[in-house]
């Protein structure tokens, strides 16, 4: 299939206001056909042209002042592309033996010679004036040329200019969702009358009340949600073996498998979703990653037709895409390195997510659960009392992080009571679990201790 | 999880078993999901803390090309106290005896209970890449090892070879 109807193709199945902003393939096409037609009346069809720019800078012996050089530049003075041929001649006669002398080993018949002779004659003006020993300097401007770079200039200008502002939708629509989402997973503090804030003055007698609204909270499925999603690491991975960004294909499967794992999870129902604008900003959450993998097959599809484009135009004409002096000279054409997609998820990272507290942020490096209740150490690493307990049991005195020897001396004036409050506040399920399970833990062990096996104590 | 509060202290004790179990598994799951270049660990089906190893021979070293099978079992008091790990395969080494018990101060003294199963085997593996003939476990290695270490060099390729190759 031509690239043409691939692109027009890929183009279909993205939304409208990404699609419309593409660029004008089958204009810049149509206009490489024009270059192609001008560059003959020259006699320069493109084996000619090829053999001619590739003489120069070669055969610095004899040849060098009988072979025509071809130089291709790309006059950018003005602000625009200007495109044009300098080479060097015996001055156009009528004369056609004369013309022979061009000739170049192995490439030009003589007809084209012929042409480019008399397009000489018809248009004077190419003659710059500068003459060199018997050679007179040509410069012939290439307008179709001009038009062609023109376009794919103003094209990624445009595509350019419309990423801003994809980027701009985003970042509103993120706002609006981050808005949502924060109101409808409160922590416990904000959702039940009975939340008091614990401090080590007085065991609990100090508890202050604080907001007393009942509203419901879907903070657990939220939370379940945006862990599994930086699971699936749709867009990127951080894994050692593949890291990086994933292609359009991995990324839209992953995509696919997170959807399909909510859904087998219940998230996506009024199971474990009790608020109708979860649900809602779900839904919207959704769309803003498939938005972004659209944004990606955009980025891409630009830039696979840029390079193609490039590609055709050398091919039909033999001109190549870079001045023969200056290889930067293309800095006019802006270039679309693809990294938009890598921003949104960025901006959704760092916008979005953080609004839950993870769970893997306040977790035990020990035993690798929500560290409650927790206990600061001298180092100022936190562990869960549990496992200090059991680290202080064995006699175990260094600090599992840095080793400085802070376990042995921690006593109940460890406890940082900022993190246990702000740790019921937002895991008020997990630190309930957890303390239940201390709690039996401590009870077997005081068993252990006893001697007592735990059958007998069945029996007894 | 949660059991109720009049639960059997026999359920007790394997509700707690089941925790501690899943300190384990999920260090499994990610060692799964995020191998380390040049190391497999696989738990067994019967037993969860039993760990099939393979360490591959670090390139540069002498025992490039090999690859090399330890056993790996969690005690009972893991993370409190440190895994153990012992080589199967012969391996020609200062620092590890003919049982292949290995000399690494964080399977010992310096353990600590923020380490995972992936760093100790990120351990070995550097280990294996740096000799240390002062500190030895092989006494008759190491001494080789002092002296002559391109002969020593020699053997440790020629062992890998016999005994590691893949
Ligand atoms: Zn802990
Ligand atoms: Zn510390």
């Amino acid at each position: 299939m031509h690239f043409s109807k691939v692109y027009a193709q890929l183009l279909q199945d993205l939304p409208p206001e990404l699609a419309e902003n593409s660029f004008q393939y089958r204009e810049l096409k149509k206009l490489i056909n024009q270059i192609a037609t001008e560059l003959l009346a020259l006699g320069l069809e493109p084996t000619v042209l090829h053999n001619l720019l590739q003489s120069e800078g070669k055969g610095k012996g004899k040849e060098k002042e009988t072979a025509p050089t071809v130089f291709y530049e790309l006059d950018t003075t003005s602000g625009k592309i200007e495109p044009r041929l300098r080479l060097w001649v015996e001055p156009p006669t009528s004369r056609v033996e004369e013309v022979g002398e061009f000739e170049i080993e192995g490439s030009s018949s003589l007809s084209s010679q012929v042409s480019l002779s008399s397009a000489l004659q018809r248009h004077p003006e190419f003659l710059s004036g500068l003459r060199i020993g018997s050679q007179v300097e040509v410069v012939i401007p290439l307008t179709s040329d001009s038009a062609f770079f023109q376009l794919l200039a103003t094209s990624l200008q445009t595509l350019q200019a419309h990423l801003v502002t994809i980027n701009a939708q985003f970042v509103r629509t993120l706002v609006e969702l981050t808005k949502t989402v924060s109101d409808s997973a409160r922590p416990a503090s904000s959702t039940s009358s009975g939340f008091r804030v614990l401090s080590g003055l007085k065991s609990d007698a100090g508890g202050v009340r604080v907001g007393a609204s009942s509203a419901k909270s879907d903070l657990n499925a939220w939370r379940e949600i945006f862990a599994l999603y930086v699971e699936t690491e749709i867009f990127e991975s951080i894994h050692e073996r593949d890291r990086g960004e994933r292609s359009v294909e991995e990324a839209q499967n992953r995509l696919r498998k997170f959807a399909d794992r909510m859904t087998a999870r219940g998230l996506k129902d009024g199971h474990l979703m009790k608020l109708k604008q979860s649900q809602d900003a779900l839904d919207c959450f959704l769309q803003l990653n498939v938005f972004i993998l659209n944004v990606k097959k955009f980025e891409l599809a630009n830039a696979e037709a840029t390079r193609k484009i490039l590609k055709k135009r050398m091919k039909r004409t033999a001109l190549p895409t870079t001045d023969s002096n200056n290889l930067n000279s293309l800095s006019l054409i802006p270039v679309i390195d693809g990294s938009l997609p890598r921003i949104l998820v960025q901006e959704l990272g760092t916008t979005l997510l953080p609004i839950i507290p993870s769970l893997e942020d306040y977790q035990c490096f020990i035993c690798m659960s929500l560290a409650f209740k927790p206990i600061r150490l001298a180092c100022g690493h936190l562990f869960c009392v549990r496992c200090l307990v059991k680290m202080q049991k064995r006699g175990n005195g260094d600090c599992p992080m840095c080793r400085s020897p802070c376990v042995l001396v921690a006593n109940r004036s460890n406890v940082d009571w900022a993190m246990l409050n702000f740790m019921r506040d937002w895991f008020p399920e997990e630190a309930t679990v957890k303390l239940k399970q201390n709690e039996r833990e401590a009870a077997q062990e005081q068993l252990e201790e006893l001697g007592l096996p735990e059958e007998r104590c069945i029996m007894m | 999880m949660s059991l109720p509060k009049a639960s059997p202290p026999h359920l007790r004790r394997a509700f707690v078993a089941v925790h501690r179990l899943t300190i384990v598994i999920s260090e499994t799951e990610r060692l799964v999901a995020d191998p380390v270049p040049g190391i497999t660990a696989a738990p067994h089906d019967d037993n969860l803390r039993y760990f099939d190893v393979t360490i591959q021979g670090p390139d540069g070293s002498p025992f490039q090309q090999g690859v090399f099978k330890l056993e790996l079992f969690l005690p009972e008091e893991y993370p409190m106290a440190p895994p153990k790990v012992r080589f199967l395969t012969k391996i020609y080494h200062p620092n590890i005896d003919k049982l292949g018990r290995i000399c690494l101060d964080i399977l010992k003294d310096k353990w600590s209970p923020a380490l995972q199963i992936r760093t100790v085997l990120l351990s070995i593996q550097a280990l294996l890449s740096a000799p240390n003939p002062d500190d030895p476990l092989a006494p008759d290695v190491a001494k080789h090892y002092k002296e002559n270490e391109a002969d020593a060099h020699r053997v440790s390729r020629e062992w890998t070879q016999l005994y590691a190759s893949k």
